[in-house]
């Protein structure tokens, strides 16, 4: 068994799938695995994968060239996830690319991929992404922006899975005239737009703790309405705290203002 | 009347959303728009919810009414003529900022405008135009914009707002013309059909323009949607059921919303509700309409003349398959999906599921588990690959016995006094008293 140790980014998952092919070990007796191994197995070749970025993006257009964008990007969200159901997900994405390369190559369409969920790297697959898409959906309204001295719009997220370039995309759209931040605390990455700019990621953005602590004059006062607009808009005999808590589940709440 | 002028922003907003909550319609739905890069915000097919409120309901556009002043006179409105309260108004400029403001911060998906009608359904009608003109051209709003028609109103101010808006809705309030004109005198079935016959027409052949000239600005995108007061009159839920059934296959609405009846006004003539708004009621009649949109079935097959109401103890579907066991064990391997949609456990989502993986290899139990369908229920009614998960019995005895040990009873069945479990009951226990 050969196992492909790559950096836990898509780029290191790819140059490691162009590894395995340049290998030509038969593809079931290979592994790939991008997070910090644990416990080393007996018997195994354990191959270190440097990325590459040249070598990654063939992957990515050869994938882009046989995949409907459907599937592409359900097999790049996947990647995303972090919970615990995301167990060894690079392996089976590695799996699930070189079924669909097999696929290409014997010229059947690809189309229906995704629907074989009684495989289990596609089963899986399916599960992370839709974990994935499904926290985003969440972030698209619970994010909340705060209006900063300077006119910037700052956001903090604290989310499951590393999802701020799904979220950087939705609100690229939806604000372009807006300077924004949005700061995912754990994982400590920003992604930062500029009107008429191109957005870009940051890591380890090592903002000035006061300056995004300043919010402007304005900023108060409209979360205010906005916290008595909320309280307003209850029916008072319909209260269900436990189907709010199902709806909007407690570890968003503190990153909103109404709840907090 | 006591009529608050500039009073401040913080309390008319209190004032006119805490007047506008009895409208459940909070969907941002229906229309997918990408911002054009000139202005403020975009729209998704799907809708996003903002928050939740303590009541569990989705806060999804920023809810208020324009003013809630009102010449009419209905009696299950907080806003009726009669009501001694506050009355205030907004003024164009304030609803635009707000709305910009709280969108800019991703409070909301966008506005939703409702309104007391003041003077008269045109000059109101002509106000909520203003505003959205405002919102829309000088501030270049492009998120969703959710308004009222106002019953009354001229056909050509509605057709001005249409083209504005994203969703616009008339509400029906009451499912029969009795009880309408019973409730609300002002309102009748006329002047509430009519707008609603003109939008759909409007979207129509909107529709057809756009095919020819694409620029075309489009009309009401996200279609329109109604409402219904539940449990204010006599109505049943089989009068209910048509009346939606009939208003989305004649008039293509997008949704029928269901509002159960809270007693704000203590009028004589509408019934207390002591033990709450009839929610489980609102629920079963939602369960029912999704049945209708999503898994081809009809009212009348649901309910009858002599089963009027939806059974408390199981939801409209596990009841339906229940009376047709002659339908059941199901193949999952071979059914087609309409089948499928059929078994109680199968929803939209793994019926195509289903379908799309059995063309690629051998179902199983787990299989089917992982797809997301709920095997407690549906292993009553399936087989797979001509088993069953484990022996079970066809009969509605000992299904009925098993699912009803798995669901958690609804709380409205909680004070009823033990006795035999019957199948067919109704809703009897809401049985309402009304004052007189």
């Amino acid at each position: 068994m050969n196992i492909y140790i790559c950096e836990n980014t898509l780029d290191g998952l790819f140059s490691s799938i162009f590894q395995a092919y340049e290998d030509r070990h038969p593809h079931e007796d290979n592994k790939v695995i991008s997070t910090p191994i644990n416990n080393y197995e007996l018997f195994a070749n354990y191959i270190p994968v440097l990325t590459n970025a040249e070598y990654a993006q063939r992957v990515n257009r050869k994938l882009l060239n046989i995949l409907d964008c459907t599937t592409y990007y359900q097999l790049c969200s996947a990647f995303l996830c972090e919970s615990t159901i995301a167990f060894e997900i690079s392996n089976s994405i590695y799996h699930t690319v070189v079924r669909c390369i097999d696929m290409a190559k014997s010229k059947t369409s690809t189309k229906n991929l995704m629907k074989d969920l009684t495989n289990p790297y596609i089963s899986q697959i399916f599960k992370c992404s839709k974990r994935v898409m499904r926290e985003a959906d969440h972030l698209y309204g619970f994010t909340r922006f705060k209006e900063l001295q300077n006119g910037i719009l700052f956001a903090r997220i604290h989310p499951e899975n590393n999802l701020i370039t799904i979220l950087m995309d939705h609100f690229d759209n939806r604000f372009p005239l807006e300077s924004f931040i949005i700061y995912d605390e754990p994982r400590d990455i920003a992604a930062l737009h500029h009107p008429h700019c191109s957005s870009i990621l940051l890591k380890h953005p090592s903002f000035d703790d006061e300056a995004i602590c300043k919010y402007s004059e304005d900023e108060n006062r409209f979360s205010q309405l906005w916290i008595s607009f909320f309280n307003s808009i209850t029916i008072e005999s319909r209260t269900n705290p436990h189907l709010q808590q199902q709806m909007i589940p407690k570890r968003f709440w503190k990153d909103t203002i109404e709840l907090t | 009347m006591n009529i608050m002028k500039n009073t401040d922003l913080m309390k008319k907003l209190d004032i006119l959303s805490d007047a506008a909550k009895y409208d459940v319609a909070c969907t941002s739905s229906g229309v997918t728009r990408r911002n054009d890069g000139t202005g403020l915000g975009n729209c998704h097919s799907s809708g996003i919810c903002h928050t939740f409120s303590a009541d569990g309901r989705c806060v999804s556009l920023l809810k208020i009414l324009f003013t809630n002043e009102c010449i009419f006179n209905c009696s299950y409105c907080i806003n009726r003529r009669d009501n001694d309260i506050v009355r205030t108004s907004f003024t164009p400029d304030e609803v635009c900022s707000l709305t910009m403001q709280f969108y800019r911060r991703n409070y909301i998906e966008g506005l939703f405008l409702s309104s007391g009608i003041l003077i008269s359904p045109n000059y109101t009608m002509d106000l909520i135009y203003q505003t959205l003109y405002k919102l829309r051209k000088e501030n270049n709003f492009q998120g969703y914009i959710h308004v009222k028609a106002i019953p009354g109103a001229d056909p050509d101010i509605i057709e001005k707002v249409g083209f504005l808006s994203d969703r616009m809705s008339i509400n029906l309030e009451l499912p029969t013309r009795k009880s309408l004109s019973a409730l609300a005198p002002n309102k009748n079935r006329r002047t509430i059909l009519s707008p609603m016959r003109q939008i759909q027409n409007g979207i129509s052949s909107n529709k057809n323009e756009l095919m020819v000239r694409r620029e075309h600005h489009k009309f009401v995108p996200a279609g329109q949607s109604t409402q219904m007061i539940i449990g204010a009159t006599n109505d049943n839920d089989y009068q209910i059921l048509s009346v939606s059934e009939k208003l989305y296959q004649n008039f293509n609405l997008k949704r029928v919303f269901y509002s159960a009846f809270v007693n704000v006004n203590m009028d004589s003539r509408l019934p207390m509700t002591s033990g709450g708004p009839p929610l489980l009621r609102e629920h079963r009649l939602y369960q029912a309409d999704w049945l209708l949109r999503f898994y081809h079935f009809s009212a009348d097959e649901l309910l009858s003349e002599d089963r009027p109401n939806f059974n408390i103890f199981l939801d409209p579907k596990c009841d339906w398959a229940i009376r047709h066991l002659e339908y059941y064990p199901v193949e999952v391997s071979t059914a087609d999906y309409n089948t499928l949609l059929r078994v109680p456990g199968i929803g939209v989502n793994s019926a195509r599921r289903i379908v799309g993986a059995r063309k690629q290899g051998r179902l199983s139990y787990s299989s089917l588990k992982k797809m997301g369908v709920v095997l407690k229920r549906a292993l009553f009614f399936i087989t797979c690959n001509g088993r069953q998960m484990y022996p079970t019995k066809l009969e509605e005895d000992y299904i009925v016995r098993n699912l009803l040990s798995d669901i958690p009873s609804p709380k409205e069945t909680k004070n009823m006094s033990y006795r035999q479990l019957s199948l067919f009951d109704d809703f009897n226990i809401d049985k309402v008293q009304v004052l007189n």
